[in-house]
């Protein structure tokens, strides 16, 4: 339940509702297999990545190698993965391929023990019909700031599939904000200034930067108590102003899985654990569990979740908005100091 | 008004003395002083009349030959005067103001009827019955006991005879009954609102005696926060506390408005989630085993605003018990407590007004009589205008929300004769709230009863009650526009109870009585809001129950120092039709595959059906004056349960009774304490220890969603809840410096296990309730400077609750997770918090139209950021830890009351 009461009772009462960060003290850590993969109806190779749970303060990653997986589908179809990388296991681009209304699972051994989820089908892709954006407000730490926010419009016409899941990419052209004026020749120990029209215009090419990460939050939407199953103006990702992502060229890219109802509960049950924490009525946080059991040893934990679901992808572009809107954007930028490397003239 | 001065007995012993002698004598004897003109009156032979006649009309009777009057006033001045009598009173309309004749009358109501003797100047004397009525060696007295300022009956008084150790106690209408032997006797009587009072009775046969007592207020220089005195050691009762809500207005608290919720949470073994949560957890049991009764009229959500503040208003609330160990046998239906509130009755004598300001209420209570001295009404008002404050704010999304409240109770009460009394009471409370105009709520409680108390031989008692309760709720959302949608929810109780006092002899008092409930739920109708929503409607359905009960209960004095009540109470409950329920695969975990078959019931066609007796014993031992010691068992049922499965009540939580899937819950509670009260009553030490279980605790799935849930059932895990612990209290009840601290160790554990794993919380080990709190003190200190000025603080510490915290993180799809513990394996900080406040009360001028008083306070004076509760989010690849407060900085606010007439009234 959504009680935005935080806000509303720092007022009614003209108290200060406060929330601060606190790093309580924990000793204790567990260290529990993590499983993280993904079949599609796209094209392989699937990439499952296998690590290890670390203290909560431990910001690393350890992988687990060595590990045997195997992906299985119910036509008894099944592949061994590969270790391309430590804890990095892959299909074969020419091995098992994600088919609409098969049903997969993985088996992962880990030494002596045992790993299996459960069939899961692998659900139609339902259409995406729009992405659009909105110019809006959003207050931040920062400040209140005007930006642009995603919205999609999906629909599963044949009604059947009920939960979305989205995971976002987004890529952008920006400008490192800082002025060249002069260039050091490594080779020659030389400076030369960017009043010389030649080495102006090969800083202006090469000052323009392209980025991409993927967005770290969870959109997930269930049509379960709907009549049809269609999503309408549902808020995606949303970008301010107070970055450079909109000073040039932004673009996003929506890939929207169609998943079971047990993948929907588990990210859906994550993204309310991270969302709502901060409110009144929260309820205890805890474990989510993934798909996979030790089919030895129910007490055995597993952790994470290997997804079946079909994909479809829509990519949108935005241009740099029109100026007053991005005035701030721009104003907003800070110096920073960028090593160019240069070729050898 | 004077000639009942029987006390004074002219016997034989007076014949024949000289008049001067005579005079000697008595005045030697009594406390009377005799005015006469020496040289006029003759010194004659006193020849004493040999009828029953009272003292005076005896004395006049001896004067009557040589043409003299006697009179006497109230300070036992005897005027012997020639021909013309002295009058010692001024006629009664003399004043216009009857209270202050009525006040040094001490109230001594005479009526010849029944009240044969008293006497106005030894007022501690009086004479019950008459003499040689009967054969009998034993008679019963009984009477009323009221106050003198205002003639309501003070209820729950008590009542020693010091000889015996026998105690007795007033009941709802100020009555009391006590049988003895004929003779002589000290009787003390003590209540809340009222000062010690010591009275010798010579007791000849049966009758009555009606006892007015003063207010402590007027008859102390200090403000007494409560005074039970030696009801602590004597009252057989234990885990109980009594508090009169004018006696605690000084207690600082937020936004100074007082609070009987807030107030009782500094009591030991009362607790709470966290500031702000609605309701409270008794000795470490959830907030819906609490029965919350308002004269009769059980309340389904006692607060406002989320739970800010409490849904009663404290300016029409008389006073308030908390049972929380032995419950006595007419109250039922709910496991760890009882909270039974008493509204004010209204003044029967005068009109009067009285009403307050503080920071977000505004309240009024008018009350007066309707029939002078026979029948009152009262009407309490409560209102909140919090709204103009969220106007102020800039932001659109505060300045569009709005929040509102309001609460009123009106209590008429009639006394048809002296045998009949007539009882109408209701209340209503409404909340409002819209936030930044998508999340609308509105609730409501509205309720009444109807009570008769019929007196019957002067000695036994008879209540019938009429109740009707009903709270509703209704939700809007429109975050987002397709799925915005609508909820509601109603619960319906009416009730039939009645009960009998029977008091057969000095030793027995027998409680008998049935009471019937029947419970209608609608769960509400999950709808689409508006056209852009295409939410699929569900209907939740609606439930029907009935749950009755017969009781049977004696409070037996054993031994003038061995006391016990032993009761029974046997309880059924049946689940009703019309509904279709689901059955499920008795052999496999409850889920949607495993619903067997749903089967449809006609109209009062009973479901599940269940029976069972609770057995409730106390027993008290005097082992010195001061100093006794208590057990009690005691079980309950209860039949009705709240779909929560979040740390605070929310507004949205919906009742729901136990059905063929859910098992009513039970509980079992042992108690031991040991109690004195030391100099002179000025301190009351206790220390009461429990062991407490319940049986089909409800707790739930790990992340149930109850909102809109058609088969909460499968989201249910019935457990076991084991509960322990010790409280410690000194209580200062009066004196410059009054009030209590109080230290409780306590532990609360739930397990909830069973053959099939799924069906297990934390692999069926035991673990910490979320309102486990092991060590908790409180500190309440009232320090009266003047009577017009007093300075109060409290001190409040707690042991964190129980939370679940992460134990490590993992990456899941380019997040980093939190990897949380068991469930409540951590705890939040340590909770303390000081509070302080000023109380100045207007001038103490004793005509004057109204009287005012400020209230200034500060609400967590160190500022201390206490947490609600701790959190992690998964940011930028980093988990990071939060802690959010709620009050955390000091509050300060100013209240305002008033009241028509002055300091005392």
């Amino acid at each position: 339940m959504q009680i935005k009461i935080l806000v509303f009772l720092i007022v009614i009462s003209l108290f200060q509702a406060c929330i601060e960060e606190f790093s309580p003290k924990i000793t204790a850590y567990a260290n529990l297999p993590v499983i993280d993969g993904t079949i599609t109806n796209e094209p392989g190779p699937y990439i499952v990545k296998l690590s290890k749970s670390l203290a909560v303060d431990d910001l690393g990653y350890f992988p687990v190698t060595g590990a045997n997986i195997k992906i299985s589908d119910n036509l008894n179809t099944e592949e061994t993965l590969t270790e391309i990388k430590p804890g990095v296991y892959s299909t074969d681009s020419m091995g098992i391929r994600g088919l609409v209304g098969r049903k997969y699972r993985i088996t992962v051994k880990i030494e002596d023990k045992t790993y299996q989820s459960n069939f899961e089908e692998l659900k139609n892709p339902s259409g995406i019909d729009s992405v659009y954006t909105k110019i809006e407000s959003k207050e931040t730490a920062e400040g209140n700031f005007e930006g642009l926010q995603f919205y999609i419009n999906a629909e599963d016409t044949n009604d059947k599939n009920r939960y979305f899941l989205w995971k976002l990419i987004e890529t952008y052209k920006y400008k490192p904000g800082l002025q060249v004026e002069y260039l050091y020749y490594f080779y020659s120990d030389s400076i030369a200034s960017v009043e010389n029209d030649s080495i102006n215009e090969f800083v202006n090419i090469n000052n323009e930067c392209w980025n991409s990460e993927k967005i770290k939050d969870i959109y997930t939407y269930s049509t379960q108590n709907f009549t049809d199953s269609k999503v309408n103006n549902f808020a995606l990702h949303y970008v301010n102003t107070d970055t450079k992502k909109l000073s040039e060229k932004y673009s996003l890219l929506i890939n929207q899985y169609s998943i079971t109802e047990d993948a929907y509960e588990y990210w859906n049950e994550i993204k309310k654990q991270n969302a709502e924490s901060g409110s009144l009525y929260t309820t205890q946080p805890f474990q989510t569990r993934g798909n996979l059991v030790n089919i030895d040893n129910i007490d055995d934990i597993i952790l994470g979740y290997f997804m079946v679901a079909g994909i479809s992808k829509k990519r949108i572009y935005i241009d740099r908005p029109h100026l007053d809107f991005i005035e701030n954007c721009v104003s907003s930028y800070d110096y920073y100091l960028y090593l160019i490397s240069l070729p050898i003239p | 008004m004077v000639g009942q001065t029987k006390d004074i007995i002219l016997d034989d012993s007076y014949n024949k003395l000289s008049w001067t002698d005579f005079v000697i004598k008595i005045e030697n004897k009594y406390p009377v002083q005799f005015y006469f003109d020496i040289d006029s009156l003759p010194n004659f032979e006193v020849v004493v009349p040999e009828n029953n006649m009272a003292f005076l009309d005896k004395l006049n009777k001896i004067l009557k030959p040589y043409s003299y009057k006697a009179a006497m006033d109230e300070f036992g001045h005897i005027f012997i005067t020639k021909k013309i009598k002295v009058y010692t009173n001024l006629p009664d309309n003399f004043y216009r103001q009857q209270t202050q004749k009525e006040y040094l009358d001490n109230g001594l109501k005479r009526n010849d009827t029944y009240l044969k003797t008293d006497n106005i100047f030894v007022t501690k004397h009086r004479t019950v019955g008459k003499k040689g009525n009967d054969n009998k060696t034993t008679a019963t007295v009984s009477g009323f006991v009221k106050s003198t300022t205002d003639d309501l009956p003070i209820i729950g008084g008590t009542l020693q005879i010091k000889e015996t150790g026998k105690v007795v106690s007033t009941d709802d209408s100020g009555f009391y009954t006590i049988s003895l032997k004929k003779g002589d006797y000290t009787l003390i009587i003590n209540s809340l609102e009222s000062k010690e009072e010591k009275i010798k009775i010579k007791v000849l046969s049966d009758g009555r005696l009606d006892l007015i007592l003063e207010e402590k207020l007027i008859a102390l220089e200090e403000v007494i926060v409560s005074s039970e005195r030696n009801h602590i050691v004597r009252g057989t009762q234990m885990g109980y506390e009594k508090l009169e809500t004018k006696k605690i207005k000084e207690i600082p608290l937020v936004l100074g408005e007082p609070d009987l919720i807030k107030i009782s949470l500094l009591l030991p073994g009362v607790q709470s989630i966290g500031e702000g949560s609605s309701g409270f957890n008794v000795r470490g049991s959830p907030t819906d085993q609490n029965l919350f009764l308002i004269n009769n009229v059980p309340v389904y959500n006692s607060s406002h605003l989320f739970g800010f503040f409490s849904a009663f208003n404290s300016e029409a609330v008389k006073d308030f018990t908390l049972y929380k160990s032995n419950i006595p046998a007419n109250y039922g239906g709910r496991l760890s407590s009882i909270f039974d509130i008493s509204a004010k009755q209204g003044n029967k004598k005068e009109f009067s007004v009285s009403g307050g300001i503080s920071p977000v209420t505004a309240k009024i209570l008018v009350e007066g009589p309707i029939k002078k001295n026979s029948s009152s009404y009262m009407v309490g008002l409560r209102s909140t205008y919090s709204d103009w404050l969220l106007k102020q704010v800039e932001d659109p999304a505060i300045s569009n929300s709005d929040a509102q409240f309001a609460d009123m109770i009106t209590n008429f009460s009639f006394d048809l004769n002296k045998q009949n009394q007539l009882n109408v009471f209701s209340y209503h409370s409404f909340d409002k709230m819209s936030l930044t105009n998508q999340n609308k709520f509105s609730y409501a409680n509205n309720g009444g009863s109807l009570e008769w108390s019929h007196l019957i031989k002067e000695k036994h008692n008879l209540n019938v009650a009429l109740i009707y309760s009903q709270y509703n709720f209704t939700e809007e959302n429109s975050e987002l526009a397709i799925s915005s949608y609508k909820d509601n929810f109603e619960l319906k109780h009416s009730e039939f109870k009645t009960s009998l006092t029977l008091r057969p002899n000095s030793k027995h008092t027998i409680t008998t009585g049935i009471s019937s409930s029947l419970y209608l739920l609608d769960q509400g109708n999950f709808l689409p809001l508006n056209d852009a929503s295409i939410i699929e409607p569900i209907d939740l359905g609606q439930e029907k129950g009935l749950e009755s009960a017969i009781f049977l209960s004696d409070e037996w004095t054993v031994l003038p120092r061995l006391s016990i009540i032993g009761g029974v109470r046997y309880n059924t409950y049946q689940y009703l039709g019309p509904n279709d329920v689901k059955e499920y695969d008795a052999n496999e975990p409850k889920s949607i595959e495993n619903i067997v078959d749903t089967v449809s019931y006609s109209n009062n066609q009973v479901i599940e059906s269940f029976g069972a007796p609770d057995f409730r014993i106390a027993a008290r031992y005097i082992l010195a004056d001061n100093l006794s010691i208590k057990f009690s068992f005691n079980q309950l049922k209860q039949y009705l349960l709240m779909l929560t499965n979040t740390i605070a009540i929310s507004p949205t939580d919906k009742w729901k009774l136990s059905d063929n899937n859910i098992e009513p819950m039970s509980g079992d509670q042992y108690s031991f304490g040991i109690y004195s009260s030391i100099f002179n009553g000025q301190y009351n030490i206790s220390v009461e220890t429990y062991y407490k279980t319940a049986q089909n605790l409800v707790e739930y799935r790990d992340g149930a969603n109850l909102v809109v849930n058609e088969t909460p059932e499968i989201d249910i895990l019935q457990g076991d809840l084991n509960t322990y612990g010790a409280e410690f209290m000194i209580k200062k009840t009066y004196g410059r410096l009054n009030g209590w601290l109080n230290y409780t160790y306590s532990r609360s554990l739930v397990t909830v296990n069973s053959e099939e794993p799924e069906e297990r919380i934390n692999d069926g080990e035991a673990y910490p309730s979320n309102y486990d709190k092991p060590h908790a003190v409180n500190l309440v200190a009232n320090y009266k400077f003047s009577r017009r000025f007093s300075l109060s603080s409290n001190v409040v510490y707690s042991t964190g609750r129980p939370i679940t915290y992460p134990v490590g993180n993992f990456f899941q799809g380019d997040l980093r997770l939190p990897l949380y513990s068991k469930r409540n394996e951590y705890r939040i900080p340590d909770y303390f918090r000081v509070d302080f406040s000023l109380k100045l009360e207007g001038n103490l001028a004793s005509k004057k139209f109204a009287h005012s008083t400020w209230i200034f306070s500060v609400y967590n004076l160190t500022g201390r950021k206490n947490a609600y509760s701790v959190y992690f989010k998964s940011e930028e690849s980093v988990l990071q830890g939060y802690k959010l407060s709620i009050f955390g900085v000091p509050i300060v606010s100013l209240t305002y009351s008033f009241k028509l007439g002055n300091y005392a009234n």
